[in-house]
């Protein structure tokens, strides 16, 4: 049935029939015709209002990330428009599917400079998966829908769809079609042929060492399980990307930590020791493979990928298989044989040996003196929450030391940015991951840099009432940059110590309850106040000023090259 | 080895693929050295064809990375030699060479350009063949001050073996 309505409503009507119930945005001179259709929808869309458009679209990352549903922002014409490029392509690195909204000046000023023109289209076509400019109410649903099949089909990312202020107050002929992929003919696309696995099989049963490397891909194909059953039936250690983790939970037997530069040891020395590496939906990013000319030298690799363009675009591979991770896995678990694999499991045992005794065992000793270990605060939060939170993070050493210490038992609990390490991050996101998944814990643990990178969202938390955790790890260094200048600058500390405001009056400012935690007697009693509390809350924890997170395999270094200490 | 390659893309004719497949090769900060657009045989379909100087390994990501492109339907390079390609070139030549009997038979015989234009001071030539074929001709008027002005066409190409309609299933 048509019915004539204006391109406003009809833009509302189409995010409903997209499964749209949370937008994250901020009005302006350009989008108040969609503004004012909002308030018609306010039982039918919660859209919450951030204090700053990167906020938005980060929101609407972490609600994508905690959901598996796009992440829907919206904004003005113009600075509205551009505030959202980091996070365009923050999403876009990191396979994020978000439909972004942005108003544009009339079909006919285009071109003009007319005020709070900007061309946002030219400006997001190499960060976005795909773009489209909105001249005519009549594309309006059309395209809408195109834009949710985009963005969360193959493998996801962010689309961009500006649309002219006159087709957002023209009537049209309302309609709602779903849209599907088709030809130049309009016949619908063949599904893409699955993978033949044979050979996978036949290397996977005749391997010794092999290793699955459990990317983002395993969570956005849902493979969780599936990743889980090929590990137990054929007996394989699993271990995690950045965006990796918590595909599996850090409990399961089999998990055995995560790669890259500041991964755990026994991951990184697998690699370059392993006979088979399976890379399930991950890119072999530089953070992940160190020098790449030294990058696993006895593997052979089978890398399962949705996009094409990532094999052997970092590392060749011997095994390329293109398709969605959960069904070629599918395909390989019935035919993969159990192998008991003793010596590389005791290999395996012997490095994690190393690592309490190099690394964890020092940082975890209680009274060790010194400062609070942000390793220590991180940990802490793990056996509080029971590894049942959503941990979100911002960049910075926070962040390493959270992907090193948490635990997490369920999927989609760790939300972080990794390709593009945006700070300022954090904040939004929890806010938009607590937004989908009301009923989760959200500890967000950030430093003092990112914190004070989009701070301004301690409003939108105020003003939406929602019950986020915030564990501030404050060295009042922008830390992570100051441990590369002790390593590698000759403790040459160029701006990058902080003097910060008072963050208790802060949060107070704000009504968040908040606590301070100086001393590494009350940390756990500050970790529980925030855990129990009813209502948002700010932990402080004054970490120790100096620390390092170790290992770490340096930039550009092999991964043979781990360094356990500031003294190399 | 860097040399040239033909990157040869069927496109939806959509405001913004050009945009996103030119931003592919100055991502990689790749210069292209010509570039030409034109509506296929199939109503709806464009045919992009960029030519650029680059390794092997860099124009097949780049190739990659263009198939990604929603509004790409399908999209291969090419060694030169593989296909068949030609560009046309204008050049604007003093009308001196009128009255030059050498010049003039190798403009018009040898090489292949025709006139389109006569003035008192100048003739307009065209000429098509492949890059090298029309700045060798540029060339030559050039050093005998023939030569006030020249341009030159981007690539038109059609392939020796495939039909675009065979190539243009892309899966969902
Ligand atoms: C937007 C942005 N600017 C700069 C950087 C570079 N950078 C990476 S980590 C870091 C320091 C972060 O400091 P802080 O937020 O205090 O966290 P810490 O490392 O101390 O945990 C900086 C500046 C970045 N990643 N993102």
């Amino acid at each position: 049935m048509k019915r004539e309505i204006r391109g406003t409503e009809a833009l509302l009507l189409t995010l409903l029939e997209e499964g749209v119930n949370t937008v994250f945005g901020y009005p302006g001179g350009t989008i108040m015709p969609l503004y004012d259709e909002l308030y018609n929808f306010k039982e039918e869309i919660n859209h919450i209002l951030v204090r700053h458009e990167q906020g938005a679209v980060h929101a609407a990352e972490g609600f994508a990330r905690a959901t598996g549903k796009v992440g829907v922002c919206m904004a003005t014409s113009g600075p509205g428009a551009t505030n959202l490029v980091t996070g365009i392509e923050d999403a876009r690195i990191d396979s994020t599917p978000l439909v972004c909204v942005t108003a544009q000046v009339n079909a006919d000023k285009l071109g003009t400079d007319f005020f709070q023109e900007a061309d946002i289209i030219s400006i997001t076509i190499p960060i976005t998966k795909w773009s489209y400019q909105i001249t005519k109410a009549s594309e309006i649903t059309e395209i809408i829908s195109k834009a949710f099949y985009i963005a969360a089909s193959g493998r996801p990312g962010p689309v961009l769809v500006s649309i002219t202020k006159n087709a957002l107050i023209e009537d049209v002929d309302y309609q709602y079609k779903k849209y599907t992929p088709v030809n130049h003919l309009g016949e619908l696309l063949k599904k893409r042929d699955p993978a033949d696995t044979s050979e996978a099989v036949r290397m996977i049963n005749s391997a010794e060492k092999p290793m699955i490397i459990a990317g983002q891909g395993v969570i956005l194909s849902g493979a969780e399980k599936e990743l889980a059953k090929l590990a137990e039936k054929a007996n394989i250690p699993v271990v995690a990307t950045l965006l990796g983790i918590s595909a599996m939970p850090t409990g399961h037997p089999l998990f055995k930590g995560n790669v890259g530069m500041h991964g755990n040891i026994a991951p990184n020395k697998m690699t370059q020791k392993s006979d088979l590496i399976i890379a399930v939906g991950m890119r072999f990013s530089d953070r992940v493979t160190g020098n790449t000319s030294k990058y696993a030298p006895n593997a052979r690799i089978i890398h399962i990928d949705i996009d094409k363009a990532e094999f052997n675009k970092n590392i060749s591979v011997d095994l390329p298989l293109c398709g969605d991770a959960r069904e070629i896995l599918k395909k390989i678990i019935p035919n993969v044989e159990f192998r008991s694999r003793e010596e590389w499991f005791s290999y395996i045992d012997q490095k994690w040996e190393k690592e309490r005794r190099v690394i964890i065992d020092d940082l975890m000793r209680p009274g060790s003196g010194g400062g609070i270990s942000m390793a220590r605060a991180v940990d802490c939060v793990a056996r509080v929450a029971k590894g049942d939170a959503i941990v979100v993070t911002d960049v910075g050493q926070n962040q390493m030391f959270s992907a090193r210490y948490s635990k997490f038992r369920k999927t989609r609990s760790f939300i972080t940015s990794g390709g593009l390490g945006t700070m300022g991050y954090g904040l939004p996101a929890a806010i938009g991951a607590k937004v989908g998944m009301p009923d989760k814990e959200v500890v967000l643990i950030l430093g003092d840099g990112g914190f004070q990178m989009s701070i301004q969202e301690l409003g939108t938390i105020l003003q939406s009432g929602m019950k986020i955790k915030i564990l501030l790890l404050n060295n009042s260094y922008l830390g992570m940059v100051r441990q590369w200048q002790q390593l590698f600058f000759d403790r040459r500390y160029s701006y990058t110590d902080m003097i910060n405001p008072d963050f208790m009056k802060i949060a107070q400012a704000y009504k968040i309850p908040s606590r301070k935690v100086e001393h590494q007697s009350e940390l756990e009693k500050g970790v529980r106040e925030m855990i129990a509390s009813d209502s948002p809350f700010l932990l402080e924890v004054v970490v120790e000023k100096e620390e390092n997170v170790f290992p770490m395999v340096p930039n550009g270094a092999s991964l043979d090259e781990t360094i356990y200490n500031a003294n190399k | 080895m860097e040399r040239e390659y033909i990157v040869v893309a069927n496109v939806n004719n959509q405001i913004s693929v050009l945009n996103r497949i030119t931003s592919a090769y100055l991502k990689r900060h790749i210069n292209i050295e010509s570039l030409n657009v034109s509506e296929s045989y199939i109503k709806g379909i464009s045919t992009v064809v960029i030519s650029a100087i680059t390794s092997t390994d860099t124009v097949q990501k780049i190739v990659n990375q263009l198939d990604n492109i929603i509004d790409v339907y399908s999209v291969d390079f090419y060694l030169p030699e593989e296909i068949i390609y030609k560009e046309l070139a204008l050049y604007k030549v003093d009308s001196r060479i009128l009255t030059d009997k050498k010049e003039s038979a190798f403009l018009l015989t040898e090489s292949n350009g025709r006139i389109m234009e006569i003035s008192k001071e100048y003739v307009v030539i065209e000429k098509s063949g492949t890059r090298s074929e029309l700045e060798k001709l540029r060339d030559r008027l050039d050093i005998k001050g023939l030569l006030a002005g020249y341009s030159r066409s981007g690539n038109v190409v059609l392939h020796r073996e495939e039909s675009i309609t065979s190539i243009l299933q892309k899966v969902s």
